[in-house]
C-alpha cells in the first residue's frame, strides 16, 4: 500500500509534460505543425535531427506541484501525505471531487517530409515516441489519509501507456481555399501499466476499524519483470522495455479554409484509434471484495469452578496483508488513445505580418475530457521568424501564459516553445503552481521545395524560377511525345 | 540598446519567479501516513465480558456473599436509602455499621420471617457460637427463634447475633478475590502495532504532539458499584475502574508506550483486585452464568499513523 502511495505522489511530482503547446498552432514554420491539423504543412520541406527535433512535454489536469508538496511544520519540502503536514494544509489545495493530472511526453525519433511538384501538397513521415500517464485521485482518499475520516472511495487509478507511432502525412488542396490532409499511424505498444481502486469503503472508529476493497493492476509489457510469490500474489513490477506487446492504428483528418483572404479557420481531429494489447504480455491481479472488520478481541471471563477464573478469547485475524493482489487469467485488452480536437481560427493582418489566432483544444477520454481555449498574436514580420506570445484558459479553472518562438532560415528550423515562463519555479526551473504546463523544443534541417500556400512569404524571383522549370518540364514532355509520335 | 533592454527584461523576468528552495529532488516522498499532528485516532481493542460466576469470595459466589449480607441487613435501611454505603460498613468509625445491626435486630424483633431468616443462616454457617446455649436435642435455629423475646436468653441472643453481623459487615467491602485473567495472544498485524507506536518516543522521552493512550468504558449489571486500578501484567499500565450499577462509566485513559502495547498485543494479562463501595439492596443479581460487567477496551492515537 505505502509502495503505490508513493509511487503515485513521486511521480506526479516528476512527471514532466510532453504534448503539444497550444502556442504553435499558428506558427506557419515549425515542421510539427501537422501534429495538431494534417491540413497544415511547414513552409519547407524538412529533416529531423532524431532525438531533438520534437521533444514535447506537457501536463493538464487540476493538480499542480505546489498542491502535492508542502512545506512542513518543520520548513523542509515533503509530500502532503506526510503526517508532518497538517490536513488543513495539504487538503487546501485539493479540488473536492476528482483530482486528475494527465502528464504527457513526446519525443520525435524521425521525421521528414517535403513538398510536392505543385509547392501545395505536402506529405511527410514521422515516428514519435509517447510516453503518457494519468492519475485520478478522489478527494474522499485524501480526506481518509489527512483526516483518518470514514469514506466511500470510488474511481481512483493510475495509467501508463508507452507507445510509438510511425504515421504518413498527407496534406493537399481541393480548391484555391480549402486543404484537406490525413495521417494514417500505425501503433506499436511498449508498454501499458493500469492500477484502479474499484472501490474502498473505510472507517475507523472507536467501535470497529473496518475496509473493504476492491481493486485490480493490469501490466501489458514484453520487457517488464512482474515478480509473484508462490501463492500468486503481486510481489513487485520492474518496468523493462522488451518487443511490442500491442499494435493499433488511429487516424488523424483535418481541413483548413479561406474564408475570406485574410481569415482562415481549421478543424482537426487526431488520435482516433486504439491499441489492442496482447493476451501473451499481459499479467493480470485483481483483490477479490476483500473485507476486513475488527471490533476488538472478545474475551469470555467466568468462573473455573474451584475459585479461580478462566479466559476464553475469541479469534482475532487483523491484517493488513488480507489486502492481496492475486494473479488472474492473463488477457488482452484493447483500448481507445485519447482522441483531442482542434478547432481554430486566425485574422492576418498588415500584410500577413501579424495573425490573431483563438484555438479550442479539447482532450478526450480519462475520468474527465480537458478543454481549453488558447488566444495568441502571431508576429511573422518575416517568413523565418515567428514569435507568438499566447494565454490560455484550461477547464475555466487554471491559466497559462505561453510563449513561442520558430526561427527557419534556409540551414535550420529551431523551435522553441512553452508556457511556463511567468508562474512560479523552484530549483531546475521547474515550475509548481501551475497546473498546466507545456514545453516542446524541436531543431530540425529545412530541405527540399518552399511552399507556394501563402503568397506573401513567397519571392518573385522563385515563382518566376518554378515557372521556368514547369515551363521547361513541360516543353520536355511534348519533346518525349513527339519523338514517340514520330 | 532597445535588444539588451528588452532581453534584460526578459531574464529579470524569468530569475525573479524562481524559488531556490523548492527543490523537487530533495523532496522526502518516503514519509506516508494516516492524518498528521492534530489527528486523533480510535481503535477497538478487546470486549471483556465478566460473568457471575468469575467474582467469588474464596470459594463462595457473589450472590452467595451478598445473599447472606442481605440476611444482616435490615429490609429497610434507616436512612431510608436504597443502598448500604459499604465504605463506612468497613471504617473506623463504626456508628453507621452499629446502626444497621441494630436496625436489623430491632426488625428481628418484630418480624418473624426476618428472625427465621437470620435464624437459618446462624444454624447454616456459624452453629459454633451457640454450642454452649443452644440445649441438647434442639436446633440452632429453633433455639433463636424460640427464646429471642425470653428475657433471659434473649439479650444473649441479640449480642451474638450482633456481634456475627458487625464482624461479617465489617469485611463486605474487602471480600471479593482479586481477578486475575490471560487474554493470551491477540493475532493483530505488526504493521498495525508499527501506525500505532509511530512516533511516540520513549517514557522518559515522551513525543511532544504524539501519543497513545488505552482507555474504555465499563458496563456494570450487578447491584454493587465497585471500584478497581486494573494493572496489565508486566507493564506499568494501570486503568481506573469505577463501575456503577446500570450505568456505563467511561475508563480515564492510561498512556501507553510500545513495550507495554507490545506485551499487551502478544499476552495481555489483568489482575483485577475489586472494591465494592455501595450496594443497593433490593435489586436482583444477574444469574450464576450470565454476565456481570461488560468492559470495552480501546485505543486512542493523537498523532499521524504512518504507512
Amino acid at each position: 500500500m505505502k509502495k503505490i502511495l508513493v509511487s503515485i505522489l513521486a511521480a506526479v511530482a516528476v512527471a514532466s509534460a510532453a504534448a503539444q503547446t497550444q502556442a504553435a498552432y499558428f506558427m506557419e514554420g515549425t515542421t510539427f505543425r501537422s501534429r495538431f491539423n494534417p491540413a497544415f504543412a511547414p513552409l519547407r520541406g524538412y529533416f529531423n535531427i532524431p532525438g531533438i527535433s520534437g521533444i514535447a512535454l506537457n501536463t493538464d489536469g487540476g493538480l499542480s506541484l505546489d498542491a502535492v508538496v508542502k512545506r512542513n511544520r518543520h520548513g523542509e519540502f515533503t509530500s502532503i501525505l506526510s503526517p508532518s503536514v497538517s490536513a488543513g494544509q495539504a487538503l487546501a489545495g485539493l479540488s473536492r471531487g476528482m483530482n486528475s493530472l494527465n502528464a504527457n511526453s513526446t519525443v520525435n525519433i524521425l521525421g521528414f517530409g517535403m513538398y510536392a511538384r505543385n509547392r501545395k501538397s505536402f506529405w511527410s513521415v514521422d515516428v514519435n515516441a509517447h510516453v503518457e500517464t494519468a492519475f485520478d485521485v478522489p478527494y474522499e482518499f485524501f480526506d481518509f489519509i489527512k483526516n483518518g475520516n470514514s469514506n466511500s472511495i470510488r474511481g481512483m487509478q493510475v495509467c501508463l501507456d508507452t507507445y510509438v507511432d510511425v504515421g504518413f502525412n498527407y496534406s493537399m488542396p481541393l480548391n484555391d481555399r480549402l486543404y484537406v490532409g490525413a495521417r494514417v499511424k500505425f501503433l506499436v505498444g511498449l508498454a501499458r501499466a493500469q492500477m484502479q481502486l474499484d472501490r474502498m469503503d473505510v472507517s475507523l472508529r472507536d467501535e470497529l476499524w473496518y475496509a473493504t476493497a476492491a481493486a485490480h493492476m493490469d501490466f501489458y509489457s514484453n520487457g517488464s519483470v512482474v515478480k509473484v510469490k508462490d501463492d500468486g500474489e503481486f510481489d513487485s513490477f520492474e518496468f523493462g522495455m522488451g518487443g511490442p506487446a500491442g499494435y493499433g492504428a488511429a487516424i488523424d483528418l483535418g481541413a483548413t479554409y479561406d474564408v475570406l483572404e485574410n481569415l482562415q479557420v481549421s478543424l482537426a481531429v487526431n488520435d482516433l484509434g486504439f491499441i489492442s494489447w496482447k493476451k501473451s504480455a499481459a499479467y493480470n491481479f485483481a483483490t477479490t471484495s476483500q473485507t476486513i472488520t475488527f471490533g476488538g478481541v472478545d474475551v469470555d471471563v467466568e468462573g473455573d469452578g474451584a475459585g479461580g477464573v478462566q479466559t476464553s478469547t475469541g479469534d482475532v485475524d487483523f491484517s493488513l496483508e488480507d489486502m492481496k493482489f492475486m494473479q488472474g487469467e492473463s488477457r488482452g485488452a484493447t483500448r481507445m488513445v485519447r482522441a483531442t480536437v482542434n478547432a481554430g481560427v486566425e485574422y492576418e493582418v498588415w500584410r500577413h505580418k501579424v495573425g490573431l489566432g483563438l484555438l479550442y483544444h479539447a482532450r478526450m477520454g480519462g475520468y474527465k475530457s480537458s478543454h481549453n481555449l488558447t488566444a495568441s498574436v502571431n508576429f511573422h514580420p518575416v517568413r523565418w521568424f515567428t514569435l507568438t506570445p499566447s494565454y490560455t484558459f484550461n477547464n475555466n479553472s487554471a491559466h497559462a501564459v505561453g510563449l513561442a518562438l520558430n526561427l527557419c532560415p534556409n540551414w535550420i528550423n529551431l523551435f522553441l516553445a512553452t508556457d511556463m515562463l511567468l508562474s512560479r519555479h523552484g530549483r531546475y526551473f521547474i515550475p509548481y503552481k501551475q497546473s498546466r504546463m507545456n514545453f516542446t523544443f524541436g531543431v530540425g534541417v529545412p530541405i527540399g521545395r518552399r511552399s507556394f500556400r501563402i503568397d506573401e512569404y513567397v519571392k518573385e524571383s522563385e515563382y518566376i524560377d518554378y515557372a521556368c522549370r514547369e515551363a521547361r518540364r513541360a516543353q520536355r514532355r511534348a519533346d518525349r511525345a513527339s519523338r514517340r509520335a514520330d | 540598446m532597445k535588444k539588451i533592454l528588452l532581453a534584460s527584461l526578459c531574464a529579470l523576468t524569468l530569475t525573479a519567479c524562481i524559488d531556490d528552495d523548492f527543490d523537487l529532488f530533495d523532496v522526502d516522498f518516503g514519509q506516508v501516513g494516516i492524518g498528521g499532528e492534530t489527528s486523533d485516532f480510535r481503535m477497538p481493542l478487546a470486549n471483556i465480558t465478566v460473568r457471575m460466576s468469575a467474582l467469588t469470595s474464596g470459594e463462595r459466589s457473589l450472590l452467595d456473599v451478598f445473599e447472606e449480607a442481605d440476611t444482616w441487613l435490615p429490609t429497610v435501611l434507616p436512612d431510608g436509602g436504597d443502598a448500604v454505603d459499604l465504605r463506612l460498613l468497613t471504617s473506623d468509625a463504626d456508628s453507621y455499621r452499629t446502626a444497621l445491626v441494630r436496625a436489623t435486630l430491632d426488625e428481628a424483633a418484630a418480624d418473624a420471617s426476618k428472625l427465621n431468616g437470620i435464624a437459618a443462616l446462624v444454624e447454616r454457617r456459624y452453629a459454633s457460637a451457640f454450642d454452649d446455649m443452644v440445649p441438647a436435642g434442639m436446633s440452632v435455629a429453633g433455639f433463636i427463634a424460640g427464646n429471642y423475646a425470653d428475657a433471659v436468653y434473649g439479650p444473649i441472643i441479640r449480642s451474638s447475633i450482633e456481634g456475627l453481623a458487625d464482624d461479617y459487615l465489617a469485611g463486605l467491602s474487602a471480600s471479593l478475590d482479586t481477578v486475575e485473567c490471560e487474554i493470551g495472544s491477540m493475532d493483530i498485524d505488526d504493521d498495525v502495532f508499527d501506525m500505532l507506536t509511530d512516533g511516540l518516543g520513549t517514557p522518559d522521552e515522551p513525543h511532544a504532539t504524539n501519543s497513545l493512550a488505552i482507555y474504555g468504558r465499563v458496563e456494570s449489571l450487578i447491584p454493587v458499584d465497585c471500584r478497581s486500578e486494573v494493572s496489565f501484567v508486566g507493564t506499568d499500565v494501570v486503568l481506573a475502574l469505577d463501575a456503577r450499577y446500570g450505568q456505563t462509566t467511561e475508563i480515564a485513559e492510561a498512556s501507553l508506550f510500545a513495550p507495554a502495547l507490545r506485551t499487551i498485543f502478544d499476552n495481555a494479562r489483568l489482575s483485577v483486585p475489586v472494591e465494592l463501595e455501595r450496594y443497593y439492596k433490593g435489586c436482583a443479581f444477574p444469574g450464576e452464568g450470565q454476565t456481570a460487567l461488560t468492559v470495552r477496551l480501546s485505543l486512542h492515537k493523537h498523532g499521524g499513523m504512518s504507512l
